[in-house]
Parts: structure tokens; sequence; C-alpha cells
């Protein structure tokens, strides 16, 4: 950055030779003494004239953070002159210190910014003013980037598994094989093979034959959350609850709901906002999905392309997180659903959007309210059909949501099945 | 018509989020600058005196919400141009007054122009406090200087010390403006 006139300075060098000039070819000492304050002020600054400052640094400049933790973004200036700070406005995040405009004395200019959402948000390059102690001269520049990360908030979701068909070989769920386990399934007759510890000897003994004590075997299962970021959609402005906002809830419950059970989760993203998440197990497959939600860029268009779901091998569950909207995420779904997978379909459109109560919302002469009456009426009209073949649909409003849909996936595992 | 709505718009954006050093500031660059004017108005009347103070009494205004246009620039102009009409029979304690008042406009611009009138200001008040304090001694005393010095001079006087005076004062704006230009560069 380099120092270069401020209009004050220009305006002093004016004055005193619009004023000196006819002071001295009239012999006016009235006009001699109106331009003395600036003749003084143009020299104060020729004199007091700074080195050029340095370049602006920004700390930090990425700031990973909870949701509704505040970051303190500061920039650092070598110099002691007066330093102004601009950081941009961004409608996600609130800028705590004179709407990101901050003057410092000690070289360092420190702005909190609270991100409003989770996800990334990128503060950008901030406007850097240094203003020498005369206010003659000033250096403008630019400071460098700053992101901020934030984290969703990872919700415990209440209710059973949902597992009728583990695919693993050991693990916490009840799958419909008998075998080695804890849970008693039946109790039959001895066949060869079977071993001598599960003979039952009191069944034995009443019936004069030898009985054995069948059990459930105990499996893990894949699980494998899709998400549907195509499009995000809010029923209001200024903070409302997106459907973005609704998937990183769901998704991160499931999540952490799967991995208590010792389950391999895996994200597939159709819209690329988020990213996909390889299949993995434990606390740290938490902390990857929480990580891919935080990187996630809050700002900017909408996905166009629908990156689609790959081969669901048979038995994985399937959560499918979306709107409905979209006819082609919507053929996604029940693709999944032929493949195999146990599938359930977790709605995230937001409360209220496209009811007919909410049409005054939309500014009258644009009929966007009466648009999202129609769209959701058609989306209705679809969900119900995959409905009829045999797609549970959810909405998600809270982590109790998909409580009774699991418990009655968990109860489908003892119902009979029809042989194909 | 939209431009000025817009300048209307920024205005009433930096009246509502004005920070209270900043309102210090302007109300200071805003009654000094009125006050230089009814100054000027009072000791120097003249037939265009009311229509340019009343022109520079706006522009003093203005100046307080925008001091890092021309407006401050324009209403200095306008003041001294109604005195170098009118203003040569006065006492030297108005010259001085007058050049006080137009020098804490002129600073209180600079200082304002700093920072938007909405940037939270941490410990600047003191220095700003300190930077202005040290403008006003020198401003006034040489303002005090000239005007004693002035005078106990008979000017014009001699034809020779005139024209030595303006070729000075011609040689100094001629060097200026090239420093400027070179800095601008």
């Amino acid at each position: 950055m380099r120092f270069r006139p401020t209009e004050s300075l220009s305006r002093a060098w004016w004055l005193a030779v619009l004023l000196g000039v006819p002071a001295v070819l009239l012999g006016r000492p009235d006009l001699f003494t109106l331009a003395a304050p600036f003749v003084v002020y143009a020299a104060w600054a020729a004199w007091r004239r700074p080195a050029d400052p340095g370049d602006p640094t920004t700390t930090p400049e990425t700031a990973s953070l909870a949701e509704g933790d505040a970051a303190e973004v500061s920039v650092h200036l070598d110099s002691g002159h007066w330093s102004t700070v601009q950081f941009e406005g961004l409608e996600s995040v609130a800028l705590e210190s004179g709407r990101g405009a901050v003057v410092a004395v000690d070289g360092k200019a420190t702005v909190t910014a609270a991100p409003l959402r989770w996800g990334r948000h990128d503060l950008g390059r901030p406007d850097v003013a240094v203003t020498d102690t005369t206010g003659a001269w000033r250096a403008l520049g630019k400071g460098e980037e700053a992101t901020l990360i934030v984290r969703p908030e990872a919700e415990q979701m209440a209710g059973g598994s949902g597992v009728a068909h583990p695919i693993g070989i050991s693990g916490a769920h009840l799958s419909r094989l008998r075998g080695e386990g804890t849970d008693l399934a039946d109790v039959r007759e001895f066949r060869a093979g079977d071993r001598l510890r599960r003979i039952n000897w009191r069944v034995t003994s009443r019936t004069g034959a030898l009985h054995v004590n069948s059990m459930f075997v105990e499996r893990d299962t894949d699980v494998l959350v899709v998400v549907d970021t195509v499009g995000e959609y809010s029923s209001g402005i200024h903070g409302a609850t997106t459907s973005l906002d609704l998937i990183a809830r769901a998704l991160t419950a499931i999540t952490q709901h799967y991995v208590r059970f010792g389950d391999r989760v895996a994200v597939h993203d159709l819209g690329g906002r988020i990213g996909d998440v390889r299949p993995g197990s434990g606390p740290r497959q938490v902390r990857s999905v929480l990580a891919a939600l935080a990187r996630t860029r809050r700002t900017g268009e909408n996905g166009t392309g629908l990156r689609r779901v790959p081969a669901v091998s048979s038995g994985t569950l399937v959560f499918f997180l979306s709107t409905l909207l979209n006819e082609r995420v919507r053929d996604e779904l029940v693709r999944c659903r032929r493949h195999g997978g146990e599938v359930v379909a977790v709605d995230v459109l937001p409360e209220g959007l496209g009811l007919t109560s909410r049409v005054a919302d939309f500014p009258r002469e644009t009929h966007l309210g009466e648009a999202w009456v129609l769209r959701r009426l058609e989306r209705d009209d679809a969900v119900a059909r995959l409905r009829e073949i045999g797609i549970p649909v959810q909405a998600w409003t809270s982590v109790s949501s998909l409580a009774h849909v699991l418990r009655a996936m968990e109860a489908a595992r003892s119902a009979p099945r029809i042989a194909r | 018509m939209k431009a000025a709505l817009e300048s209307l718009s920024r205005g009433i954006y930096v009246v509502r989020n004005t920070t209270f050093l900043q309102l210090i500031l302007r109300v200071l660059v805003a009654v000094l600058g009125v006050l230089a004017a009814q100054l000027a108005g009072l000791w120097a009347p003249s037939q265009f005196a009311p229509t340019l103070l009343t022109l520079a009494t706006v522009g003093a205004l203005a100046s307080a919400l925008w001091p890092t246009t021309p407006l401050p620039m324009a209403t200095l102009l306008l003041v001294g141009g109604a005195w170098f009409v009118a203003g040569a029979e006065t006492a030297w304690w108005q010259w001085v007054a007058l050049a006080s008042a137009l020098a804490v406009f002129h600073f209180g611009c600079a200082l304002a122009s700093v920072a938007p009138a909405w940037a939270a200001t941490r410990d600047v008040a003191r220095s700003f406090a300190g930077a202005a304090g040290r403008y006003a001694a020198m401003a006034v005393g040489a303002a005090l200087l000239v005007a004693g010095v002035g005078l106990g001079f008979d000017v014009p006087g001699p034809e020779v010390w005139v024209a030595l005076g303006a070729g000075g004062l011609l040689l100094v704006a001629l060097g200026l403006r090239w420093w400027l230009a070179r800095e601008e560069r």
C-alpha cells in the first residue's frame, strides 16, 4: 500500500493558493489570515509525510466454529496510523462491530463476525484504509480473505434402528437369520450340527426329545443417506429455515444414530453442494459428515446438475432427504428402491411453503404464491404415489420425526415375506 | 432523480448509523461551518453576501453528511468569496475568529473522512483529540501571527515587494501542484 494525498490535503493546498495569492496581490492581511490555517495544514502534512505502510494481513484466515459461536477476525497493519477496515456485509453473517467497519490506532482492527447459519462463509477481502494522524495522507488496499467454517449442531435422533435386514457380519441389529446370537428366536428339535450348549434341557426333559434354542443373528448394516441439494428452498427470508438446514439437521441426527449401532454410514449428495462422504463408522464418521457440512457454501446459485445415486446393495438402509419437488430426484428415489434398498424418504420441504394460507407472503404482482401452491399440489400428488408403491415418506420436523417409521420397519423383520 | 434519491438514502443511512464519535465530529463540522458563514455575513455584509452565505450554510450542513466530497471545499470557497468582497475593513480579531472557525471546519472534515460514519472506533477518540489539538494550536497561532504581522505592514507597499510576493506564491503553488501530481501518480 502507498500513501497518497487525501481530499483534505488537496483542499488545504487550493485554499492556501486561492486565498494567499489575492492577499499578496491586493495587500489584504485579512485574506492572508484566512489562508494561514490551510498553509499550516499543507506544511504540517508535508513535514509529517509518513513512510508507506506494509501490506495488511488477516488472522485467522480460516476460523472453524460451532453453530451459534462468533469469531473475531483481525486485520493487522505494521503502522501506528488510523487503520480503517471494512468487511463486506453478508446476509448470513452478522458483523457486530460497526456493521463490519472498525477504526483502530494500534495497527490491529478487529471485527466480530457471528454467522447466522452453518456452512462456509467467505467474508471476502476487507477494504483497508490507513490514514496518517494529520488526515492528509491515505493508503488504500485490500486485506487477506477470511473464511468462517461453521459446524452444524448435531442432534440425537429418537426411535429404533429401522433395520429389518442387516447385511453385515456382526453388529447390533437383529437379523431374520437364525444362528449365533443372544436373542431367542425359537425352540426347535435338535438337528445334526447344532451346538450342545444350545440344548434347552427343560423342554427336552418335558418332551422326551432333544430341543435346542434357536437365536437371532446380530449384524451391522450399511446406511446410505442421499441428500438432495439440487435446490435450496425457504418459506421466508432473513434467517428462515431452508430445506438445506433441514437436510443438515436430519443428516447429522441419522449419522449419529446409526454410528451408535456400529453401522457404516455413507452420504451421497445429488446436487454436489455438500459433497459425498465415503462409508465409515464410529465417531470419526460423525466428524467427517460435520466437516463436509461445515464446508458447504451457503451463498451462490443452486446447482443445476443431478449426480445419480450409484448402485445400492440389496438390504442397504437408504434415507432419502429431499423436498421431492424435482421429478428427476423422485426417479432416483424409486431407483434406489428397485435396487433393493430399504428406502425411507424424509421430506425436507420447509413448513408452510406452498400453502394457500401463505400466498399473501409473496409480492402479489409476481403470482409466486399461487405458483408455489400449484407446485406443492403436484408434489403432494407424487408423494401419494410414492406411498402407494410402499416407500414411506415422513416430513422432518424434529429428531423424533422418524421414530414410528423406523419402528414399523423393524417390526417388518418378523413379518412373512413373499418368496421370489 | 435516481441519483438524488440514492444520495438521499445514503444520507439517511449515515444519519441513522452514525457512531457517537463521528456524530460529535459531524455536529462540530456543521456548527462551525454554519457559524463561519454567519460570521462572514455579519461582519462583511455586501450585495452578494446573502446568496453566497446561504449556499455556504447549506454546504456546511451537507459537508457534515458527506465530508469526503468536494462540498467542504465549495463551502470554504463561498465563505472566502463573501469575505473577499467585503471583508477588507474589518478588525484583526474578526479575521482570527473566522480563520479559527474555518480551520476547525476543515480539520473536522479531515477527521470525519478517516472512516465511514458507522465504523466502530476503539481508543481512537484520544488520538483524534490529540491531532485536533496540535492542529488547532498551529492554525490559530499562525492566524494570530499573520494578523499581527499584517497589521504592522503598509500593504500593498512598494510594487517590488508585491511582485516578489506574487512570484513567490506562484512558484509555491506550481511546486505544490507538481508535487501533488507526482504523489497522485
